[in-house]
């Protein structure tokens, strides 16, 4: 069973990607901050993390996803940004800190979870 | 006294009775002795002085005749004869009683000396008395007598005989002289021919040699004047010769000759006579002379004749006059021409008749004054026969014309020049006007640019702009206020001073000296000078351009400098304002449009779930109509539109009460403090707008200690100073416990999209919220203020007036 990680500071951001997610058979684990993402994502090494931006603490998205892509033990991981930063200076700020696919929020959930799937095969 | 003469000749007579009348004697005169007796029996005789020989009586007879008178006797007798006298005269004569003999001729003075001693001496008796003469025999006296007389007589003879000689010499003499005079009265005569020239009288005058030479028939002349010969008919040269130089003014040009054709004795000089070489010098000198003044005519006619051309010839018109007078004594044709009047007419004018009536006085002045040795040009009109007018200059000039003084006009007619005078004075005013009104124009113009120059000055300082112009080797010709200010250089220390001292900034040098290089255009450039603190320059937009002259020569560069760090501020913080409004958009619409599609697409949900979905549909969707609320507040605000206030009255304490709960719900890590005044508070307030204060503040403080904490709402009662009134109001204060705000940023709070920490992303806001409150409280007359410090927390406190 595949693990996924998501990392949104609002609960329900977490909790729509949750529901998302719920069609198929995955393992959903949650963060409020970046701080927890790298926290959570170096022991569980999730397969892939869904990562918000703009998040309270010291450690926001772009720099927790730099810190999991500098790691060997968690740089195979898959790093989606799901961000309401939309434009195309953020979406260069999100592929040069590593991720590897950059989702704008208002979202749609089928294409999430199609996103999802592709990654995940 | 009275003295009786007795002469036969009437001269001598005449000579010694004017000698002795001179002398203050009467005089009495007798022509022979008889006559003497009959004067001495009329008159008183004092002397008797008388000649010998007489006819009639003569003088020894007279004498023998008065001694033997005794009435006579005592009157003294004087014998006065002339020198052929011998000394048996006088003997006799005195024999005969006579007082003195006296010999002709005697020197006057001595004369008289010897008649007034004779007289002297009779009267006193110092002379021998004429005491009764020896009384000589008849016989003897008459022997003596006639012995005498035959003697005086022979003597008489042959001195009548030598003056018969000596008259014929001197009749030959005079005939010589006669037809010497008679020569050159011919010469004269010749000279004095009208119009003959001086070939005719040369040759007149040779002619006229040999009839005054002593021997006419064999005489003949030659005259050779410069290279001419002129000869009488039968000449000849010959050895019996002549001559004379003809000279003029002194210098030699010929000769005369006479020759003899013959010889004759010599005389005085050779055969010639004195006179005959006095005469040929007379004749060269007078023909030297005849030729000298032929000459002078000759130069003096053609000098006149020259004259008279030039004086016809000038196209002045010109009148002698005469200065006393004014008698016109000559003219030449264009004076004819120009007055049309005839010559005899104008001969018969005076000067002042030439003028028309008007002009006289001042014209007559100037020939006065002129006549009076004043040089001048007058400027009058001559009346022509039929009355014309003819405008003339006229000078005068003194003229002497054979001593005669003569005032010359010379009339110029200046018809033509008075047409170009008038035309050139017409164009001249015309010119003056044109200049007049030209002046006038530029004037205006000056005026006008001076007014535009001032214009400029005053719009250059004025500007907000700084304003910066360089001449071609990049010196500093011009800089406004602004410029000075924004670059801290004073222009006056930066005139004229290359850009290299004067300008700090290197971009804005080195595009200022590209400007130039570039030669077209200019450059819009950003470049920063230091602000307040070296975190905030100032941004500075500058756009330089060249400045070309009228014919598009480049002369410098200008560049303007324009203050764009409010702009950027303000730009950056729209741009941050616009992301951060997406970004606060999109979190509302994530969960709309995601809940939404989850709530459409999948089958199956469970009921709970479904109403979850749908809770944090509307509840994001209330955020999103706050949101939208807000912003278009501040639009409104931004285009300076006031808030409408919808006031009613109401009670304070319900509109906290109202807004509280919310609050109490959405953060439930705070705790709400409310303190409220005791009575109820009644204001005149927009009651939405109200809320909407006490949100913003309520959701500032939320989100500002996102640790929670106690959150503080109070309102009490205060009296405010309102200028020098005392005013009630309602004081509401917010306080949280949050992270708190530095000075600076508590500055800026009211600042439109100003958010206190901006990097905190995870602070979502609009940054519009506290210019929306001051905004709001302003409009309803109140104030509002904060107090923070850093990790302390924030009270923000407002007032309502309740009046």
């Amino acid at each position: 069973m595949k693990k996924i990680l998501v990392v949104d500071d609002q609960p329900e951001v977490r909790k729509l990607v949750e529901m998302t997610l719920k069609v198929e058979d995955y393992q959903v684990l949650q963060a409020k901050s970046g701080e927890e993402a790298v926290e959570i994502g170096k022991a569980e090494k999730p397969d892939l993390i869904i990562m918000d931006i703009m998040m309270p603490g010291d450690i926001h998205g772009l720099e927790a996803t730099r810190i999991l892509k500098d790691d060997p033990e968690t740089k195979e991981c898959t790093i989606i940004m799901l961000t309401a930063k939309g434009q195309e200076a953020d979406k260069e700020e999100g592929f040069k800190a590593g991720a590897d696919d950059y989702f704008t929020k208002p979202f749609s959930p089928l294409e999430l979870i199609r996103k999802v799937e592709e990654v995940l095969e | 006294m009275k003295i009786l003469i007795v002469d036969d000749i009437k001269a001598n007579l005449e000579l010694l009775e004017a000698r002795l009348e001179g002398s203050g004697y009467e005089v009495a005169s007798a022509r022979n002795g008889a006559e003497a007796l009959e004067s001495l029996k009329r008159d008183s005789i004092d002397m008797i002085i008388s000649d010998i020989l007489m006819p009639k009586m003569d003088g020894y007879q007279l004498c023998r005749e008065c001694k033997r008178d005794d009435t006579l006797r005592n009157i003294p007798f004087v014998f006065y004869t002339a020198n052929y006298t011998n000394k048996k005269d006088e003997e006799f004569a005195l024999s005969l009683g006579a007082e003195r003999f006296i010999v002709k001729p005697m020197e006057h003075k001595r004369f008289m000396e010897t008649i007034e001693d004779t007289l002297k001496n009779h009267k006193k008796g110092l002379m021998p008395s004429p005491e009764m003469p020896v009384e000589k025999e008849e016989a003897d006296f008459l022997k003596e007598h006639s012995e005498r007389l035959i003697k005086k007589l022979d003597q008489k003879v042959f001195q009548l005989e030598e003056t018969e000689r000596t008259l014929q010499n001197r009749t030959y003499d005079l005939k010589e002289r006669v037809k010497e005079l008679d020569c050159l009265y011919s010469i004269s005569k010749l000279a004095e021919e009208e119009g003959i020239s001086l070939e005719k009288i040369t040759q007149g005058v040779v002619n006229l040699i040999p009839p005054a030479w002593q021997y006419p028939e064999i005489t003949c002349a030659r005259a050779i004047l410069e290279g001419q010969e002129f000869r009488t008919g039968n000449f000849k040269e010959t050895v019996w010769k002549q001559a004379s130089d003809i000279k003029v003014h002194g210098k030699w040009i010929g000769t005369v000759e006479v020759y003899y054709l013959e010889e004759k004795p010599e005389i005085d000089e050779g055969p010639f006579l004195k006179e005959e070489k006095a005469l040929i010098i007379d004749i060269a000198e007078r023909l030297g002379r005849i030729i000298e003044r032929k000459r002078a005519e000759e130069l003096l006619r053609e000098s006149e004749e020259k004259f008279r051309e030039l004086f016809d010839g000038s196209t002045d018109a010109i009148f002698i006059a005469n200065p006393e007078t004014r008698k016109l004594v000559d003219c030449n044709k264009q004076a004819q021409k120009i007055t049309g009047y005839s010559r005899e007419e104008i001969l018969s004018m005076r000067a002042d008749q030439l003028h028309p009536k008007d002009k006289v006085k001042k014209t007559m002045e100037g020939f006065k004054k002129h006549v009076a040795g004043e040089f001048l040009f007058v400027e009058s009109e001559v009346l022509t026969k039929d009355k014309k007018r003819v405008p003339v200059s006229i000078s005068y000039s003194l003229l002497e014309i054979a001593s005669e003084k003569y005032l010359q006009c010379i009339f110029r007619d200046i018809t033509e020049s008075k047409q170009a005078e008038q035309k050139i004075q017409e164009y001249s005013q015309n010119l003056e006007r044109m200049v007049e009104e030209r002046t006038k124009e530029l004037n205006r113009a000056l005026y006008d640019t001076e007014a535009a120059r001032d214009r400029i000055d005053g719009i250059l300082k004025s500007i907000g702009d700084g304003l910066i112009v360089t001449d071609m080797y990049n010196r500093i010709i011009l800089m406004n206020l602004a410029a000075e200010d924004l670059l801290r250089v004073r222009f006056s220390e930066a005139i004229d001073r290359s850009i290299d001292f004067t300008i700090k900034d290197k971009t804005l040098r080195d595009r200022i000296k590209t400007t130039l290089d570039k030669k077209k255009g200019g450059y819009e450039f950003d470049f920063e000078l230091p602000g307040e603190d070296t975190k905030h320059p100032r941004i500075m937009r500058a756009r330089t351009s060249v400045i070309d002259d009228k014919t598009g020569k480049h002369t410098g560069s200008i560049t303007i400098i324009h203050d764009v760090s409010y702009e950027r501020e303000v730009d950056r913080m729209k741009t941050e304002f616009l992301s951060t409004v997406a970004h606060e958009l999109r979190t509302p619409l994530t969960s709309i449009q995601g809940f939404s599609e989850i709530l459409l697409t999948r089958d199956g949900i469970k009921e709970e779930e479904k109403e979850e979905c749908l809770s944090y549909i509307n509840k994001q969707s209330v955020n999103l109509a706050t949101l939208i609320n807000d912003l278009l507040d501040i639009s409104r605000i931004e285009s300076g539109k006031v808030f409408t206030l919808n006031k009613t009255p109401c009670n304070i304490a319900d509109i906290i009460k109202y807004t509280i709960p919310y609050f109490q719900t959405l953060s439930p890590k705070h705790s709400f403090e409310v303190v409220l005044p005791e009575e109820s508070v009644e204001l005149m307030v927009d009651k939405e707008k109200m809320g909407q204060v006490l949100e913003n503040l309520l959701s500032n403080a939320v989100k500002y200690s996102p640790e929670g904490g106690s959150i503080s709402v109070s309102a009490k009662r205060i009296e405010e100073l309102e200028g020098d009134e005392k005013q009630s109001a309602i004081e509401i204060s917010v306080a949280d416990t949050g992270m708190g705000m530095s000075p600076e940023q508590v500055e800026k709070i009211f600042d439109k999209f100003y958010r206190a920490d901006a990097s905190n992303t995870a602070i979502p806001g609009t940054g519009l919220g506290m210019n929306i409150v001051q905004c709001i409280v302003e409009t309803h007359g109140g104030k509002v203020w904060v107090g923070s410090e850093l990790g302390k927390g924030t009270t923000v406190k407002f007032t309502i007036p309740t009046k």
